[in-house]
């Protein structure tokens, strides 16, 4: 007997509107009609222009906002359960944390909102502190915080939980050299460990180095969903092309 | 998500949220308020006083009554800056002072101060840049909330109580009389507080602004006293205006139904007064009409008052959480 492996996330006929206008009336259509998932231990890639809807389906995978149409699930169960958030870790691109906080303040603060047993939580602080580069700053004001150190406190609080699924919405803003070096040996760590990540970034060399597969979404659409080789080759002649050539073929 | 999971989750939103007011200038803008309220109280001292027996109001020779200014002491204020005389025991000069300070510095000026200082906490935390990582945590949207407005009470009820206790052991040592009821306006100011800080609530789950809860919440407290006073001044009118034409009965009812449907702070400063025993004491609310009208004609339901003040802010709570839960980030 075969034991079937649950899928961390999975969207399907997934569309969403937002509210427009005056009087709310008119809709704007933000994803319209995606379908995929994102599998246990796989690192998925989601690229696409601004304003294409990645954020909105990542939103939608952390019941930040609800669909209009379909069904998100996480862990094979509706997003709206939040019971599953705890095994999942969220890098937001922009962290406005409480500024009256500490580093380490803040972890104890978000671990307890993540439901992890005190003792738990203050166990893995230092830790955690230790691996994104803050241990010298841990009883520091966060308002004292640069950029950069702000977005490291954000991979931080995501990693509490021991996360199956990390989502990371461009999680290289503000980050210097070593900041991206950790990134990447996070995303390489937590798939060494079976685990899922999914990748929403501008940067392209960042993409091509993590992704076992990816999701091209614009204007709302899926409009390439395989792996990095298949995008990479161009369908057409069958040669290969670098990311920024074959992303522009959907972007135009 | 089980009992202990709830109780732990609140307990750390409580936390955070008093540990970001005592952060903030506001603890200490209120503190210093306090401070003043505090120093008052304490320079203050009373001299002289007697209890007057009803003959010593006459001149024993003549059977006159005996000209106004003949005093029997003196109250001074500020550590002797101000000074002025009274003409009876000491005590109701003093429980005079209690009440200004339960009813209009605590009730009335401390309640607004309040509400304006503290409108910002939930708006800012529910800004979209704050809350989106927060809300993605297990954690339930309405406990979120819940947190937040309790964290909020603790924090203004800390103040209350160092303003009450303050006032209270400064006034007692400055002039020897202690009025332990004066201490029953920290749970009262508590609670019309709660009451009125559900609504700021509501107006920060719809708007998510500081602006919209400041004047949202010092106008929806302008309303309830507006309508406590109608109520009572309705109730009542046809029987202090025999003469003059009266109020129809749609006009009370509709007075009723806002009255017993949303917070009653002059209801909450009438009991405190009551408990004070301030009969003797002017410039208190229940000594004024219509009022002293309602309470003697027995409409006037201190448990009801409290019981369906309790209402108020559980809807309003209930319907914030309600509009958070449905709201995109």
């Amino acid at each position: 007997m075969t034991m079937q492996i649950q899928p961390v996330a999975q969207f399907m006929e997934v569309v969403k509107d937002y509210p427009r206008g005056t009087l709310g009336l008119d809709r704007l259509r933000a994803v319209d009609g995606v379908s995929f998932q994102i599998e246990a231990g796989e690192i998925f890639g989601l690229l696409g222009p601004n304003r294409a809807g990645k954020t909105t389906l990542v939103k939608m995978l952390l019941a930040l906002c609800q669909p209009t149409q379909g069904k998100v699930l996480r862990f094979g169960r509706p997003s709206d359960e939040r019971a599953t958030l705890k095994r999942v870790g969220y890098v937001h691109e922009n962290q406005a944390f409480p500024r009256y906080l500490t580093a380490r303040a803040l972890l104890e603060f978000y671990g307890a909102l993540s439901l992890i047993p005190e003792e738990t939580v203050k166990a893995r602080v230092p830790t955690l502190l230790n691996r994104v580069g803050l241990a010298d700053r841990a009883e520091e004001p966060i308002a004292r915080f640069s950029k950069g150190m702000v977005q490291r406190l954000g991979i931080a609080q995501a990693l509490l939980s021991e996360p199956d699924l990390l989502v990371f919405d461009e999680p290289s803003e503000g980050l210097d050299l070593v900041g991206r070096e950790m990134v990447r040996d996070l995303v390489q760590a937590q798939k060494q460990q079976g685990k899922s990540v999914l990748f929403v970034s501008h940067v392209l060399s960042e993409v091509e180095r993590f992704c076992d597969r990816i999701g091209v979404i614009v204007a709302g659409k899926l409009v390439h969903l395989g792996t990095l080789a298949d995008l990479l080759r161009d369908p057409q002649s069958g040669a290969l092309r670098s990311l920024e050539t074959a992303l522009q073929g959907f972007y135009k | 998500m089980d009992a202990p999971a709830v109780l732990y989750a609140l307990r750390w939103l409580i936390h955070d949220t008093f540990r970001q007011a005592l952060n903030s200038r506001v603890f200490w803008i209120m503190l210093g308020l306090s401070g003043l309220c505090i120093l008052f109280c304490a320079g203050v001292s009373i001299e002289g006083g007697a209890e007057r027996d009803y003959n010593e109001f006459f001149d024993p020779k003549s059977g006159e009554l005996i000209k106004p200014g003949s005093t029997s002491g003196h109250v001074s204020l500020l550590f002797g800056v101000f000074r002025y005389s009274f003409s009876r025991h000491v005590e109701p000069e003093v429980l005079f002072l209690y009440s200004i300070f339960a009813s209009w510095v605590g009730g009335t000026l401390g309640i607004l101060v309040a509400l304006v200082w503290t409108a910002g906490f939930v708006p800012e935390a529910l800004q979209p840049s704050a809350a989106s990582v927060l809300l993605a945590k297990p954690v339930p949207r309405w406990l979120f909330l819940t947190g937040k407005y309790l964290g909020v009470i603790c924090f203004i009820a800390l103040h209350v109580t160092i303003f009450f206790v303050g006032t209270w052991l400064a006034l007692g040592f400055s002039t020897g009389v202690w009025q332990g009821e004066y201490l029953l306006g920290i749970p009262l100011m508590i609670f019309q507080f709660a009451a009125i800080f559900s609504f700021t609530v509501l107006i920060a789950v719809l708007f998510r602004s500081t602006m919209a809860c400041v004047i949202g919440g010092v106008f929806f407290w302008l309303v309830c006293y507006a309508l406590n006073y109608g109520r009572h001044f309705a109730v009542v009118y046809n029987e202090l205006n025999p003469a003059g034409p009266e109020l129809s009965s749609l006009t009370i009812g509709i007075a009723d139904l806002g009255y017993w449907l949303l917070p009653k702070p002059i209801d909450l400063t009438i009991l405190l007064e009551r408990s004070m025993n301030l009969a003797d004491v002017k410039m208190t609310i229940e000594s004024q009409q219509p009022f002293k009208q309602v309470l003697g004609a027995g409409h006037f339901h201190p448990a009801l008052s409290l019981l369906s003040s309790c209402l108020f802010p559980i809807f309003s709570l209930w319907a914030a959480a309600s509009q958070l839960a449905k709201t995109d980030y």
